[in-house]
């Protein structure tokens, strides 16, 4: 593992040339030695265990995909057969490259995918978060909440992960199922929390309820966002949150975090829209139009594809992650901090969301919108919304709406529903959901 | 290590604590000390502990009127006692940063864990790095006892919460070093999700909620599940009455499993860690740890303490623990049996055992005593009756008042489920038999309940823990 103070200071040649070299030796030593899948995936494609020796040779190996993974390995009955073969049991207690603690993605639209973590990605995980800190300014002195909802997910554990690690208060409360808005919100005032983490609109709504409570946060200083897409619109709504809670937190103090199981090391943004910074030696990554599969270059929007480097258990060459990230990857030094790091974004959101591409970020930026849901069922769309202004003319509300799909998407929605904010509210379940369903889909 | 060199050890851990921490560092404890007048130098052994006075939940859950009472038993160097030997700013100076590292892991409070606030408000327990250790060192042990091992691989069904089994569990298993999924339950993962899991993994070690374990197993037996792996069953959170274990293991018996030890461990929040039983068909009681503890057992009425295996109120004092640290707490459980001294006769570790025969203050105290037809009824005795029934599936007790009139009688509502092949007015004498002899008070009328809504009134998937008693009584 590389000093991180080190390796924001390389230049992308420098960092191509260490990713090439890391990238050889765990096909060489790691994958083609112990890694079943690839090992036959190699062999089929007809590559030797050299043949993967620079990160552009990774083109001559097929995608792998979350499906893909879930579906192997129930077809030959072994969760573990992604992991590295000499990790997936027999060991002692001792080995740092076992798996010793078992994680899911997917579980909304693809079936549950175990991904495994050893002692050496635990490690990993914890150095990923005080980077992930360093670069979001988080004050370790002073106590953080944790109201990222709880899941065997990197969301929850990149969190914990960093504040046991790094000796931080905190409180992990696990999100609204588990800890509601009142029990949030006494933490964030008994503990005088200097950091928040968790969804941007359950954070959103918790703070509103807060201010119309009296609650007061003055010492809150900054806001870190993960699990839905952090627009402009959402940072806008979050920042107006905290101040009404009377919270310093200016727009910039809000950070939007990317938390990916499968990546094992979430990444942090240092100022709102500069993009992710990514940690070059656990990983590389790149970009590829999502329907032909091809690289993307610089800045140019795709799908992510995630190439471990550094990891034991779970190691994965190519696996599509399902997320589109508007914006590509940047290798420009960062206008914020100055880091060299690649950078992603700034926006992130699942692939399934691209037919509806945009309309999130026009909803989310539209001033006389409050809430809003998107329903996309047998090829139709149902926009519902509320005004920001409860005494706002519905019609008007109607057309606005309207005109927003049209612009954006460049034809009429098929429905539009202009409803109560407290009855949209009640639909979306901010205050009892880990995450809102702000996009709907069914089969069609 | 024999009894004697247990004790001495206490004694010699205790009396440092005592002056070196919690006098000068424990604001509430210092105050206990000047009040009563106790010299904390008179501290020499276990036995003085008897001049301190007990400490009862009341004295640590926060108020309206004293919502931060909790902070005062944080053990902490405050403003005085740092200007006196010594502010980190100095320290650094002259010992170093890694002095001042050391310092802040040994005071700063890094996690937290809350009670669950049935009785009071949720009362938070920090620890901290230091604490960390010990919780996992706790969590290490707990696993030996438990007789797990490395290739084992674990779900921990715990539903997530910022408690201490959810967490108990995660350290334990970072410490240990076995294979686990830290799931959060059926209520964040989804009970079929969860069986996935468990077939995915090939689980060995399944740690569970009694009530929501028995719930999941029937629900896995009906949908064909294959969990062939599993050796081990791990409960936590409530008591486990005989004839619940007799009945889990039954229904993995039907899930391909062989034979299962259901073992389970017993722990309150502010003791901080748990403790637990060796595999072994009859339990031994719980291994406690001596030089991380001491438990006491005494006369729920008296306060003195009774001998080695008389009955008592299991009383804990923190040793040697930062943080939040509790002297001469009463637990409320009581033990029948009390605290053994004897090597274990199953796995012959001699550390002091606690009897599992433990009535749960955690269970359902706000209905321990509770008032029904005039008579004192303890509630929590339905609880080993109803959950260990062989014929019963299911089953809640519900409290209502006549024409839900808050003046007129009261009146009990056993709700069950039972299992199929049962013959309904059997069970039903027998209930109405068992309750009278239990209870005192026989139940107004028992209810065939149908599974779904069962479920439903239990909140079995979304509660923390299952509603087995319910008030229903209208409010004066």
């Amino acid at each position: 593992m590389l000093d991180y103070a080190k390796l924001r200071r390389m230049n992308p040649a420098e960092i191509r040339t260490m990713q090439d070299r890391a990238l050889a030796r765990a096909v060489r030593e790691l994958v083609y030695p112990h890694h079943r899948h690839y090992r036959r995936l190699m062999q089929q494609a007809g590559l030797g265990p050299d043949d993967l020796s620079r990160t552009d040779h990774l083109a001559r190996l097929p995608f792998t995909d979350r499906a893909a993974v879930a579906q192997l390995c129930r077809q030959e009955s072994d969760p573990f057969l992604f992991c590295l073969e000499r990790d997936a049991g027999g060991a002692t207690a001792t080995d740092k490259t076992r798996p010793v603690q078992a994680f899911f993605a997917g579980g909304r639209t693809t079936p549950l995918t175990p991904i495994f973590y050893s002692r050496h990605d635990l490690e990993q995980t914890a150095a990923a978060g005080r980077r992930l800190f360093q670069i979001a300014g988080v004050n370790g002195e002073r106590p953080l909440v944790n109201a990222v909802p709880y899941g065997p997910y990197l969301s929850f554990w990149q969190i914990a992960a960093a504040t046991l690690d790094q000796g931080i208060t905190a409180v992990q409360t696990g999100g609204p199922r588990v800890m509601d808005v009142d029990k949030t919100l006494t933490a964030l005032a008994n503990t005088r929390a200097a950091t928040l983490v968790g969804c941007p609109n359950f954070l959103t709504y918790a703070l509103n309820v807060g201010a119309r409570q009296g609650v007061r946060l003055e010492k809150l200083e900054r806001v870190l966002i993960t699990g839905e897409p952090a627009t402009a619109g959402t940072r806008r709504r979050l920042s107006e949150a905290l101040a009404a809670v009377g919270a310093p937190a200016l727009p910039e103090a809000v950070h939007g975090v990317y938390l990916l199981t499968e990546a094992k090391a979430g990444w942090a943004e240092c100022r709102g829209g500069h993009g992710y910074h990514t940690y070059p030696d656990f990983e590389f990554l790149e970009i590829v139009d999502p329907v032909t599969g091809e690289r993307r270059g610089e800045g140019e929007t795709g799908e992510l594809v995630l190439t471990h480097l550094d990891a034991r258990a779970t190691f994965l060459l190519r696996y599509r992650t399902g997320d589109i990230v508007e914006g590509g990857i940047t290798t420009t030094p960062c206008p914020g901090c100055g880091t060299r790091v690649p950078r992603l974004g700034p926006l992130v959101y699942p692939a399934r969301e691209i037919p509806v591409a945009g309309l999130r970020q026009a909803l989310d930026a539209c001033e006389v919108v409050g809430l809003w849901q998107l329903a996309l069922a047998e090829g139709k769309l149902t926009v519902a919304a509320s005004p920001a202004d409860p005494g706002a003319d519905p019609e008007r509300m109607d057309a606005e709406l309207r005109r927003l799909v049209r612009g954006t998407l460049g034809y009429e929605p098929d429905r539009v529903e202009v409803l109560a904010a407290a009855e949209l509210q009640r639909r979306l379940a901010t205050d009892r959901e880990p995450r809102e369903e702000r996009v709907t889909f069914s089969a069609g | 290590m024999s009894a004697d060199r247990i004790r001495n050890m206490q004694d010699r851990k205790l009396r440092a604590f005592i002056r070196t921490q919690i006098y000068p560092y424990s604001p509430y404890y210092q105050r206990i000390f000047r009040q009563h007048d106790i010299d904390p130098y008179s501290i020499q052994t276990v036995d003085d502990l008897a001049k301190l006075p007990f400490t009862f939940k009341e004295d640590v859950a926060p108020t309206d009127q004293e919502p931060e009472r909790h902070k005062d038993f944080v053990v902490r160097p405050d403003e005085t006692v740092t200007e006196r030997y010594g502010h980190l700013a100095k320290l650094s100076m002259y010992a170093g940063k890694t002095v001042v590292a050391e310092r802040v892991a040994e005071y700063r409070p890094v996690h937290i864990h809350f009670t669950t606030g049935r009785t009071a408000r949720p009362t938070p327990f920090v620890y901290s790095a230091r604490d960390l250790g010990f919780i996992r060192e706790g969590g290490y042990r707990l696993l030996n006892v438990f007789g797990l091992q490395p290739q084992d691989r674990v779900v921990n069904a715990f539903p997530y919460a910022p408690h201490l089994a959810f967490w108990q569990t995660y350290f334990a298993a970072e410490a240990q070093g076995s294979l686990v999924l830290h799931s959060g339950g059926g209520k964040i993962m989804g009970t079929p999700n969860l069986m996935d899991a468990v077939e995915t993994l090939g689980a060995t070690v399944l740690v569970f909620i009694p009530g929501y374990a028995y719930f999941f197993l029937r629900e896995a037996v009906r949908q064909g599940r294959d969990f062939r792996h599993v050796r081990l069953v791990l409960f936590g959170g409530e008591r486990v009455p005989p004839g619940l274990k007799e009945k889990v293991r039954e229904a993995l018996g039907k899930l391909g499993a062989g034979h299962v030890n259901v073992l389970a461990t017993y722990a309150c929040t502010e003791s901080r860690l748990a403790w637990a039983e060796c595999p072994a068909e009859e339990s031994h009681g719980y291994h406690t740890y001596p030089d991380l503890e001491i438990i006491e057992a005494v006369d729920p009425d008296t306060g003195r303490p009774v001998g080695e295996g008389e009955s008592g109120e299991i009383v804990y004092t923190a040793l040697d623990w930062r943080g939040t640290c509790v002297l001469r707490y009463r637990t409320g459980d009581i033990a029948a049996g009390g605290i053994t001294y004897r090597p274990c006769p199953n796995c012959g570790r001699t550390v002091p055992r606690i009897s599992a025969n433990i009535q749960r203050r955690s269970e359902f105290r706000e209905f321990a005593l509770t008032k029904i037809k005039g008579t004192l009824v303890n509630l929590n005795n339905f609880f080993p009756l109803l959950m260990g029934h062989p014929d019963l599936l299911e089953w809640q007790v519900e409290l209502r008042k006549r024409n839900d009139d808050p003046y007129d009688l009261d009146e009990i509502y056993l709700r069950v489920v039972p299992r199929p092949e049962v013959n309904v007015e059997s069970l039903k004498a027998d209930l109405r038999e068992r309750v009278l002899r239990e209870t005192e008070v026989a139940p107004t009328d028992i209810l065939l309940t149908a599974m779904p809504e069962m479920l439903s009134r239990l909140g079995m998937e979304t509660e923390l823990k299952e509603k087995r008693i319910v008030d229903n009584r209208p409010r004066v």
